[in-house]
């Protein structure tokens, strides 16, 4: 058989296997991945998961389905002898075919990957100057995450800097979390709204979220830490704007004796040099 | 056998002990650190107790002990006798203690044969290399329950970031101290690499770092995982000095290598060896090279600073005192993502250059491969951002990195699609080699697919500092280097130890590691998606069940190490089956030599008249030489 | 010991050109180390500048004598340039070379006395720090190449005393002068190399 009809083969076997795997893969296994749809960014990443995986799946078939094929085409079957194969040194238009379609597919990725990340953020720190806000930043409801070996408290500058240990946000709403921390480096990981921003002494890391419905979400701090690092967990709440309402208020009384003692709320802390430890 | 007139050694056993040897270089070793300990304690001023430190240890005497003690080591071993004597005057000579018989002394002392330092190597790695499996080995058996601990948090994270340190750090020389070093001279035409001396001190240098990051358990451990992120590093015990030292050390080997191969490669090649005849591992050699060259100082200045920070109260990563985090992570990472790929490098060169021979084809492609690996080297400079696309740093150049990081794909697919040319219509043989070189197409397939992920802003926010990553540079890394590791070993065994491998055991070790390799490291793709964190201690109970399953892969992953290591132990010890000098018909040069390659590996330089994949072709013959003890 | 071996004839040497180009060759390599190794310093210092973390770039006031930095980047100059003229006129190795020494040393005793008198401490903010650790191993560095410059003035005295040995390892021929003058321009190269990366030092934590 002749290298043409060997590709043809080839290619057959390739289009049949990408043709019944590729919408399988985007259609039925990508929107059931996490982080799922419990944040705008969230859903965000699903879609992004899926185009990736939808470029990816017929690619890294091309690869495996080629040395299958070529491997148990081209076996040696004559263990006695040893007999050389063609001596072709190479093809000037596969190589330059490859060169093309890589370079496509990898602009394409990076492109739409630029694209997605501007349209709101898709939940990423994005350091104290963000560039991509996620319509309607401008009324944010700010809220401050401060990590600090080896918990989370959650300052809410518009009411007054109130200080607590739960995290609590109003359904669909626009947040901008600053992260910080007191101490060494966290990651500020909100699980299912798809939200990770590392937590650094003295910087004002800024990451948006738009919420949807009332959900109950991981936190989990994502930067080793020390050495309580792995306990470094809790659970947020999305609630329903009134409830959150009334949360707030309860929180403000619950509070309120602590929050006379508590430094004025500040974009950036910073640890006391000499007390390196935690 | 050899041309050179080997007088044997016959004085008894225990006077053989005394002198410049393993022995001596231990005994100095630790006379210097009580010595370094001493001054340092006598440095340490309460002026100097500034910043409170909780193991109540003293920074200062840990790291002089750990530097006196490498400068004993080193002299013990008779590493400081050629400086001394240019010191006088005395004129440079090449090579130490080469000519000094066939025995295992050798291995013992400053050998500069480099075939010697090849086997040191291999040997003194693999010792480190188990260090680092068995530490793998204890991590997972803590992950078998999310709240019955083994081992409590800060022994769990000892053992995380030595299990990260001695696998990214000391196997960055995996492939390259032993069959670089090996092979390059022999590949080339040469009988020795450019600085003999500096080849030995690269290994022996290994060798302390290895053992000092080992001492970290007698001071608390440490906590930061291979990383060593600062601030944390700067409140970590005492342990975390070992660290410093060990990866100090590191970086310095790493650039010494790399400064040697380049400096011989570049200037001695014989006769004939035309930039566009290297054999494609040479290539990798370079392209890694050059890699270690450049990007290892950086991580020494690095620890350098973190080192100044806990000693000297300077304040580069501390934040209060106008230092910032940000810059351990930048200054680490422009280290680091070269870092990666000078453990991928290599593997790449290995997969290249034995495809062709059990293809029996020439390689597919050749400057398309050289291509591929030079821009792999460049770019490997421009990526290091990726590491941190949610830690606020640069926000608005995440595009920038995106794009730089995902085109590295571009010169890593050409190596794919030389791999891929060279078995088209090739006469393909599944010996234990290219098993693992095809086991490497796989892994690192789905390591390089599951790296678009991490790339990809968007979804590297979910991915990123989750299991997912550790399961992509498990694949990449395991995948790509441990396998391409094992295809050398295997390829080029025979001829470094001049036994044959039982077949029947390396085929067992070979199917029972992929099989276990990728049941271990797949589900954690999944683990991370599912928000597991990397390098935590407990986790939620539902994902129990998949990390028992990981764990117990992992344990299989053991078990076939240790499958081969009876290999090993069987065919290097106990059969000794000789090997033929030429196994598999390779027509590149280090197979037309004797086996065991003789003290000088040739007594006429070849002569080479064409690149060493000439397959298919009737060639005139081997190149033109006569090996060592030949005809000549 | 490493000479002693006898060649044997049949054993075709080396080609003689081999070693010198090495070390030719390894200069270059080893300047490109010495420039990324300050580099992280270049970088630190550029980067902590512009940050300017908690207002502590500089705490207090931090002032480096102007004077002391000149000193030190004088004597290193001169002292390459010395080293330098040296591998142009092998009779006058011995004298240039030692008075490139001689300055080598000078700078980084100037450097000990810098620090002892400084106004500051390394916790003085991030230009301290800076300029602490880029000094401090900048002096390091020097005095490992001053011992590289010692022992080709020293290879050059005594072979001028004792005259030019024939290189005895085994397949390698003739005698070590090219082998000793190339070492010579290794040397001088990279330390030159060397010196340039301490004017930039120079200019940037001083001037700047
Ligand atoms: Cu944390």
């Amino acid at each position: 058989m002749d290298d043409v009809n060997h590709f043809r083969r080839l290619c057959l076997v390739w289009l049949l296997a990408s043709v019944i795997a590729t919408p399988l893969v985007v259609f039925v296994l990508a929107p059931g991945l996490p982080p799922g749809n419990g944040s705008v960014q969230a859903s965000g990443q699903v879609v992004d998961n899926a185009v990736l995986l939808g470029v990816s799946t017929p690619v890294a078939l091309a690869v495996l389905v080629y040395f299958f094929y070529a491997l148990v085409a081209f076996r040696e079957r004559d263990q006695s002898a040893v007999l050389d194969g063609p001596p072709v040194r190479g093809h000037s238009g596969v190589q330059t075919t490859w060169l093309v379609v890589t370079t496509a597919i990898v602009l394409f990725l990076a492109a739409y990957g630029s694209i997605r990340m501007l349209e709101d953020g898709s939940g990423g720190g994005q350091g104290p100057n963000p560039i991509a806000k996620p319509t309607g930043a401008a009324g944010a409801l700010q809220v401050q995450v401060i990590a600090q070996q080896w918990k989370f408290t959650y300052r809410y500058p518009s009411y007054g800097g109130l200080e607590t240990a739960d995290l609590e946000l109003p359904a669909h709403r626009v947040v901008a979390l600053h992260v910080t921390s007191l101490d060494v480096i966290h990651s500020f990981w909100a699980y299912q709204l798809g939200v990770k921003a590392d937590a650094n002494p003295g910087v004002d890391n800024i990451a948006y979220v738009q919420t949807k419905g009332p959900l109950t979400f991981n936190v989990h701090c994502a930067e080793l830490c020390g050495v309580w690092h792995g306990y470094m967990f809790e659970r947020g709440r999305v609630v329903a704007q009134s409830q959150f309402a009334a949360w707030i208020h309860q929180q403000q009384q619950q509070y309120a004796p602590v929050q006379k003692s508590l430094v004025p709320y500040s974009k950036q802390y910073f640890p006391d040099p000499q007390r390196r430890g935690g | 056998m050899s041309a050179i007139a080997v007088t044997a050694d016959r004085r008894p056993a225990w006077r053989r002990l005394i002198g410049f040897n393993l022995l001596t270089g231990i005994v100095l070793g630790i006379v210097g650190w009580l010595i370094g300990d001493e001054i340092g304690k006598a440095i340490h001023a309460p002026s100097l107790d500034y910043y409170s430190d909780s193991a109540g240890q003293n920074d200062i005497s840990i790291l002089l002990g750990y530097l006196f003690g490498v400068i004993g080591f080193l002299i013990g071993l008779g590493f400081a006798n050629y400086p001394v004597r240019r010191l006088l005057g005395h004129p440079p000579t090449l090579a130490e203690h080469e000519d000094e018989g066939e025995g295992v002394g050798r291995y013992f002392r400053l050998c500069t044969d480099h075939k010697v330092v090849a086997i040191q190597y291999i040997i003194g790695i693999g010792v480190f290399f188990l260090v680092g499996g068995i530490n793998a080995m204890l991590i997972r058996t803590e992950l078998l329950q999310p709240n019955t601990h083994v081992f409590g948090a800060n022994q769990y994270l000892t053992l995380v970031g030595m299990h990260g340190a001695m696998m990214m750090g000391m196997m960055t020389s995996v492939i390259l101290g032993p069959f670089a070093n090996w092979l390059v001279p022999l590949m080339i035409g040469t009988r020795r690499m450019a600085f003999p001396r500096i080849e030995a001190f690269t290994f022996w240098l290994l060798m302390a770092a290895g053992v000092i990051l080992v001492t970290t358990i007698f001071f608390g451990g440490f906590q930061t995982g291979w990383t060593g992120y600062a601030p944390l590093s700067d409140q970590g015990t005492a342990g975390y000095d070992a660290y410093i030292g060990f990866f100090a050390l590191i970086g310095v080997s790493m650039c010494l290598l790399g400064f040697n191969l380049l400096a011989t490669i570049i200037t001695m090649r014989a006769p004939g060896m035309t930039w566009s005849r290297l054999p494609i591992f040479v290539w990798s050699v370079v392209a890694t090279a050059v890699l270690m060259l450049l990007a290892a100082p950086m991580l020494i200045a690095t620890l350098l600073m973190a080192a100044l920070d806990r000693t000297a109260q300077t304040a580069f990563f501390i934040p209060g005192n106008g230092g910032s985090p940000y810059l351990y992570q930048n200054l680490f990472w422009v280290f680091g993502h070269p870092e990666v790929y000078i453990v991928a490098l290599p593997g790449f060169g290995i997969v290249l250059e034995l495809l062709p021979v059990f293809s029996r084809k020439p390689l597919w492609g050749y400057r398309l491969a050289v291509a591929g690996m030079l821009g792999v080297s460049l770019l490997s400079f421009f990526v290091w951002q990726h590491h941190l696309f949610v830690s606020g740093i640069n926000a608005d150049l995440r595009p920038f990195y995106m794009l730089s990081t995902e085109l590295i794909s571009l010169p890593t697919g050409f190596i794919f699609l030389c791999a891929m040319g060279t078995i088209w219509r090739g006469r393909i043989r599944f010996t234990v080699p290219m098993l693992f070189c095809l086991g490497w197409v796989f892994n690192f397939l789905i390591g390089g697919i599951s790296g678009v992920f991490l790339s990809d802003v968007p979804s590297d926010v979910t991915t990123h500092g989750s299991f997912f990553s550790m399961a992509h540079f498990h694949y990449t890394i395991m995948g790509g280097l441990v396998f391409t590791l094992f295809a050398a070993i295997y390829y080029w065994g025979p001829k470094m130890f001049g036994v044959r491998f039982n077949d029947r055991l390396s085929k067992i070790h070979f199917w029972s590691l992929f099989i276990a390799f990728n049941s271990t490291f797949a589900p954690l793709f999944a683990l991370g998606m599912l928000g597991m964190p990397r390098r935590v201690v407990t986790y939620p109970a539902n994902l129990q069940p998949l990390n028992d399953w990981v764990s117990v892969s992992a344990f299989v992953i053991g078990l076939s190490m240790i499958v081969f290591l009876v290999n090993l132990v069987w065919s290097l010890v106990l059969k000794r089956e000789p090997a033929d000098p030429n196994p598999w018909r390779s027509k590149s040069l280090e197979w037309q030599l004797p086996t065991p390659v003789p003290l000088h590996d040739f007594d006429t330089f070849p002569v080479f008249d064409e690149d060493p994949y000439p397959y298919g072709v009737e060639r005139p013959g081997p190149p033109a030489f006569a090996p060592a003890g030949g005809a000549g | 010991m490493e000479a002693s071996a006898p060649a044997a004839a049949h054993i075709e040497p080396e080609p003689r050109e081999w070693q010198p180009r090495a070390l030719w060759v390894g200069a270059r390599l080893l300047c490109g180390a010495a420039a990324f190794f300050f580099m992280a310093f270049v970088f630190a210092y550029f980067y902590l500048r512009s940050l300017d973390v908690n207002k502590s770039w500089k705490i207090g006031s931090v002032n480096v004598p102007f004077g002391f930095g000149l000193a030190i980047a004088v004597a290193l100059v001169l002292s390459a340039v010395l080293l330098r003229l040296a591998t142009s006129r092998p009779e006058k190795v011995v004298a240039l070379g030692v008075g490139a020494l001689g300055l080598a040393l000078l700078a980084v005793v100037l450097q000990v006395i810098e620090w002892t008198t400084l106004g500051f401490g390394p916790a003085s903010g991030g230009y301290a720090s800076v300029f602490i650790g880029w000094t401090a191993f900048y002096a390091v560095f020097a005095v490992t190449s001053a011992y590289w410059i010692e022992t080709q003035v020293a290879t050059a005295w005594r072979s001028q005393r004792e005259g030019v040995r024939q290189r005895r390892h085994e397949g390698v021929v003739g005698d070590d002068r090219e082998l000793l003058s190339a070492g010579l321009e290794a040397c001088s190269f990279f330390w030159a190399f060397y010196v340039a990366i301490g004017v930039v030092a120079f200019v940037i934590l001083y001037v700047v």
